[in-house]
């Protein structure tokens, strides 16, 4: 019985791509904070429009990544939150806060007994050939894989600004990331 | 072959990874993060042959961006399809009477997914087929009449807002009933095979065409050109003609196959209600041609200024 998460179906919706998977899932969990800070936001100022939006949202996001029962506890609340008084809507955020924490250890748990696969790294690329190559992309709104950024992270020690692109990369704000990026080659 | 293009619009990073990941392989993939970063997507460059569409989005919504898409004529036609988490019965529903073409559930099943993509991904490819062949001339490979007017009619639109001069040149084979008769139907038609070929090559800019219009006849348009670079054209159209040197032994003007054409410009002095009168202009200056004895050029404006 998979609890909390099922991640051969996970896995099987990823195409099979174990390590992919496992990168989204940290992001996932890395991103919640902050969700949960714009939820008790919007909860404070009874904003429904904004508080559906983030559940239904944060609901999508752990259905594909079969984060089975908290998707089920997000579409519960999701469901009924307009006749929650803010007390009670404050009671199922911290009951569900307590539910990713449980989903993360099961998650830490499963990462450790699998070594992570060696990512594809392109040690003799230089970060003036990612970069032109991303530029490209960013350019054209192509896809970008996660492990097309892996490449850049080997340079984030140098560069800290590399992180910033990165994550708008991988949040698919396009528009910045090329902004940002071009002000990176400038720099250089 | 290049693979499909296919579009995916959602606000939520993982279900574009997830929704990515199921089908990567196969197609190549564009991606905008809002309604409006789609719209600007589909602006710029070729337009894709499907879109995932998000429905729940902050700001634009995908109900929203869907009618604004189908609002612009190029985009008319490529399918969407909606995907959503919501589970109501009545948002499917919604969705599919809008025009979407298909609509699926998070979280995904990558099977379905990619099973119903490949469905309308394989129609739209053969819808685009039809619609090319629909718009081609058989013989010669050129657009035919039906593909110019819808050309012609974009370009009307388009000097109508810009009052740039535009040009029509409408040309006639010389002799053809007698070519025919002398050669038979079967070297006929390889003659209109070279002579498509020979006005095709003069053309060099996107928005200018050369067609097909019915027999014998063919029509060219020229955005953006007056009437003395028309005439410069139609007289590239006589060269290359001519150069293709095809025999005609029953022609009255020439030992091989010549053209006669009739120009007309449209400029921001003129007031045409429509181009159906420009057509029937060039047709009037394509008649003088042939009056005045055939393999020559003659412009709309001029007949009037002979007759005085
Ligand atoms: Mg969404």
């Amino acid at each position: 019985m998979n609890e909390h998460i099922d991640f051969d179906a996970g896995i099987k919706r990823l195409g099979g791509n174990k390590t992919l998977y496992l990168q989204l899932l940290q992001r996932f969990f890395d991103s919640t904070t902050e969700s949960f800070n714009s939820l008790k936001d919007a909860i404070a100022i009874k904003d429904q429009q904004q508080i559906k939006m983030l559940l239904h949202s944060m609901k999508g996001a752990s259905g594909n990544l079969s984060i089975v029962t908290l998707q089920h506890m997000l579409s519960n609340f999701e469901r009924q939150c307009e006749s929650f008084s803010t007390e009670e809507c404050l009671i199922h955020v911290h009951n569900i806060q307590q539910e990713i924490q449980q989903s993360q250890q099961k998650y830490q748990q499963y990462q450790s007994l699998d070594a992570v696969a060696p990512s594809s790294l392109h040690p003799q690329k230089t970060l003036i050939e990612c970069l032109s190559e991303l530029e490209t992309k960013l350019r054209n709104s192509e896809f970008i894989a996660v492990e097309q950024v892996l490449n850049l992270k080997k340079f984030v020690e140098h560069h800290s600004d590399i992180q910033t692109l990165i994550t708008k990369i991988e949040n698919f704000e396009y528009a910045l990331a090329l902004e940002l990026l071009l002000g990176l080659k400038e720099g250089k | 072959m290049s693979k499909p293009t296919i579009l995916i619009v959602d606000d939520e990073p993982t279900n574009i990874q997830v929704l990515a990941s199921c089908i990567v392989d196969d197609y190549q993939l564009k991606i905008a993060n809002s309604g409006a970063s789609a719209l600007e997507v589909l602006d710029k460059g070729q337009a894709p042959d499907l879109i995932l569409l998000d429905v729940i989005m902050p700001e634009m919504d995908g109900y929203e961006t869907f009618k604004r898409i189908r609002e612009k004529t190029d985009h008319a036609n490529i399918p969407i399809i909606f995907i959503s988490a919501l589970n109501a019965v009545e948002d499917e529903a919604k969705g599919l009477e809008l025009g979407a073409s298909d609509y699926i559930h998070k979280p995904f099943h990558s099977g379905i997914v990619r099973a119903r993509i490949k469905t309308h991904i394989d129609l739209k490819l053969k819808t685009d087929m039809l619609e090319h062949a629909s718009l081609t001339d058989f013989l010669t490979g050129l657009p035919n009449r039906r593909a110019f007017d819808k050309h012609l009619d974009r370009e009307w639109q388009y000097f109508r807002r810009r009052r740039l001069p535009l040009s029509l040149i409408m040309i006639d084979v010389d002799y053809f009933k007698a070519y025919n008769d002398t050669y038979g139907h079967m070297q006929g038609d390889e003659a209109l095979k070279q002579i498509g070929n020979a006005l095709q090559s003069c053309i060099n800019r996107s928005h200018d065409v050369v067609a097909r219009y019915g027999g014998e006849e063919f029509i060219a348009v020229f955005p953006e050109t007056d009437i003395s670079a028309a005439k410069h054209l139609a007289s590239l159209f006589q060269q290359r003609i001519f150069a293709a040197n095809i025999a005609h032994s029953a022609s009255q003007v020439s030992d091989r196959v010549t053209i006669s054409c009739g120009l007309v410009e449209v400029n921001d002095r003129d007031h045409y209600e429509d181009y159906q009168a420009l057509l029937q202009e060039a047709d009037e200056a394509l008649y003088e041609a042939k009056a005045k004895g055939r393999n020559c050029i003659v412009s709309y404006r001029d007949i009037g200024v002979t007759a005085e």
